[in-house]
């Protein structure tokens, strides 16, 4: 198996706004043919994608994608294989994956890892990684996976989530779990500010030593090279709320303190 | 054939099907590591008794472990996959949860698939410890050296106890051996700790006897009606003169090196090292422990197996 790397081209006339097309478990499959004559949806017609991208093959099992427009729903019900976005994304990034890892070299927009529009849980597999910002919403209802923001989150991460892992970089966090039933949301920003909402209890600060599973997520985080190989040993401390109380409780926020 | 002063003997060493999973177990510094280890292995020397064969298969730094604390790679082998499947959860409830700071992680790459098959299978080990979690217990699904695998988090009164939900097994072996032959005790033991020390620096096997050494080797069958196995009375130096001894005129002391692998190849490499590190002054022969070749279906001949190129063993 080899990857692609596709090239955006510089073309007149309406563009498409979904790029759910992007899968690297269907794309890395195909032939270059096959690839090329993908169709997309552009408006109310379809235009192959060979028209819209330059199509190269490349030695990684990767699907890497340059100077596209900030399309919605990329990777959306990915199974597997890696995406790698150079560029900003639109809404929707990920949406139902299940497997499989998406780069962004850029930011993000809004609901991150969320539903598709006809499922009631969000990402159930995989990992997307963000260099950028990410907006509001990131990991609406997922299910299982996790979401890494090395930028700015917006408003209310981990809205509704039912379970798996969200690493906010930078902060301030505004709300994260609000209504969260299970799930962890990681601030690894000892100085975020972090507002939580009135359903969470108030914060425990514990060794970062016993909480093994940190321990797992930091190789993990070092390992996608969000992390650096100092840390965490400046941070060996974590305040931990659990909650979200309404809901099943079994929530927590970490946020990793000097 | 001779390896300096001492005699390899034209015979075989018969071992048998197994099945074994990697367990790798971290905890805060060296000495928990150490103590989980010896626990969870303890009373794992012979299936004859035992409900596994277990031992130490390395150490591991902390860059080697999913969570960057120093660990241990143990193997535990069972006759079948579903007597492993009772023993394992036993022995990670009972030695490793209890142990402070530890985490039990699947160390069975080559087992890793989710169905199981004739060659691999999963074996639930988080899967039924975490009810101990009382409905506190949390999942969590993370990639592990490119692998999604599922954790249980499970609360105890250092923190959390992290366990993996289920290990690979993997079709292995069991019972390679040699039994060194000495002069005396002291030189027989000299001899046997240095073969164990040489095969502890090799991947894929473990000696899973005390201290890697047994002195009671065991024949097939008995003049007991309750005894399966019993003394290899060919091998004892003070049964020599009642019995059909196999042992040398100037042999007083025989140590039996066991050796369970994942694969021929790693036996036959393990008893090839501990042979030739076992060869020497007061060490009259080598020969090795089988049962007429009736019993496994394995047969490692001592020539051959020291004449394998190195290369082709490591």
């Amino acid at each position: 198996m080899s990857g692609w790397l596709m090239i955006w081209k510089k073309r007149t006339g309406p563009a498409p706004t979904d790029g759910s097309v992007f899968r690297p478990d269907q794309l890395l499959s195909q032939s270059i043919d096959q690839v090329r004559d993908t169709l997309v949806r552009v408006g109310r017609t379809y235009v192959s994608l060979g028209e819209l991208v330059s199509i190269e093959p490349t030695d990684a099992d990767v699907v890497e994608l340059v100077g596209a427009p900030a399309l919605n729903a990329f990777g959306a019900g990915m199974t597997g294989g890696e995406l790698r976005i150079r560029g900003k994304v639109g809404d929707d990034l990920g949406t139902s994956m299940s497997g499989g890892l998406i780069r962004v070299h850029g930011s993000a927009g809004h609901r991150v890892g969320g539903p598709a529009a006809d499922a009631n849980k969000g990402m159930t597999g995989g990992e997307i990684v963000i260099d950028g910002d990410a907006g509001d919403y990131v990991g609406l209802r997922m299910r299982r996976g996790m979401i890494i923001v090395k930028g700015h989150a917006g408003a209310s991460p981990g809205y509704r989530m039912i379970a798996g892992t969200i690493v906010l970089c930078l902060g301030p966090v505004d709300h994260p779990g609000l209504e969260m039933r299970r799930g962890t949301i990681m601030c690894t920003n000892p100085g975020a500010d972090v507002t939580l909402g009135v359903n969470f209890s108030r914060g425990r600060v514990l060794e970062l030593s016993s909480m093994t599973f940190g321990l797992v997520m930091v190789r993990r985080l070092r390992d996608l090279c969000v992390l650096g190989s100092d840390k965490p040993n400046a941070y060996d401390r974590v305040r931990i709320w659990t909650g979200d109380r309404c809901e099943l409780n079994k929530g927590e926020v970490w946020q990793w303190v000097c | 054939m001779r390896v300096g002063d001492t005699t390899i003997e034209d015979t075989f060493a018969e071992a048998f099907r197994m099945w074994a999973a990697r367990l790798i177990v971290t905890a805060a510094d060296d000495y928990w590591v150490d103590v989980a280890s010896r626990e969870a292995t303890g009373y794992g020397t012979s299936v004859i008794g035992c409900d596994a064969e277990a031992g130490v298969e390395r150490r591991l730094s902390p860059d080697d472990t999913p969570d960057m604390r120093p660990g241990a790679a143990l193997l535990f082998f069972a006759f079948n996959a579903r007597t492993l499947a009772k023993a394992l959860p036993n022995r990670v409830g009972q030695c490793l949860m209890t142990c402070p700071t530890s985490a039990v992680y699947d160390g069975m790459v080559d087992g890793f698939t989710k169905q199981n098959s004739d060659d691999t299978a999963r074996i639930d080990v988080g899967k039924s410890i975490r009810f101990f979690g009382d409905g506190f217990q949390k999942s969590k699904v993370v990639m592990i050296d490119d692998r999604q695998r599922r954790l249980w988090r499970i609360a105890v009164m250092d923190g959390e106890f992290v366990v993996e939900d289920d290990v690979g097994a993997i079709k292995a072996i069991g019972g390679g051996n040699f039994l060194i032959g000495a002069t005396s005790q002291r030189a027989g033991l000299v001899a046997a700790r240095r073969a164990v020390d040489a095969i502890a620096t090799l991947h894929d096997v473990i000696t899973p006897f005390p201290g890697g050494v047994v002195r009671s080797g065991s024949k097939v069958g008995s003049r007991y009606k309750t005894m399966f196995a019993s003394t290899n009375d060919a091998f004892c130096p003070t049964l020599r003169d009642q019995t059909d001894t196999q042992l040398h005129d100037d042999v007083n002391c025989v140590y039996e090196i066991v050796i369970n692998g994942l694969s021929e190849i790693a036996i036959a490499g393990a008893m090839r090292t501990g042979i030739e590190a076992a060869a020497g002054q007061g060490i009259v022969d080598i020969s090795a422990g089988n049962y007429g070749g009736n019993l496994g279906k394995f047969h490692f001949q001592l020539h051959k197996v020291m004449a394998t190129a190195k290369s082709e063993t490591a």
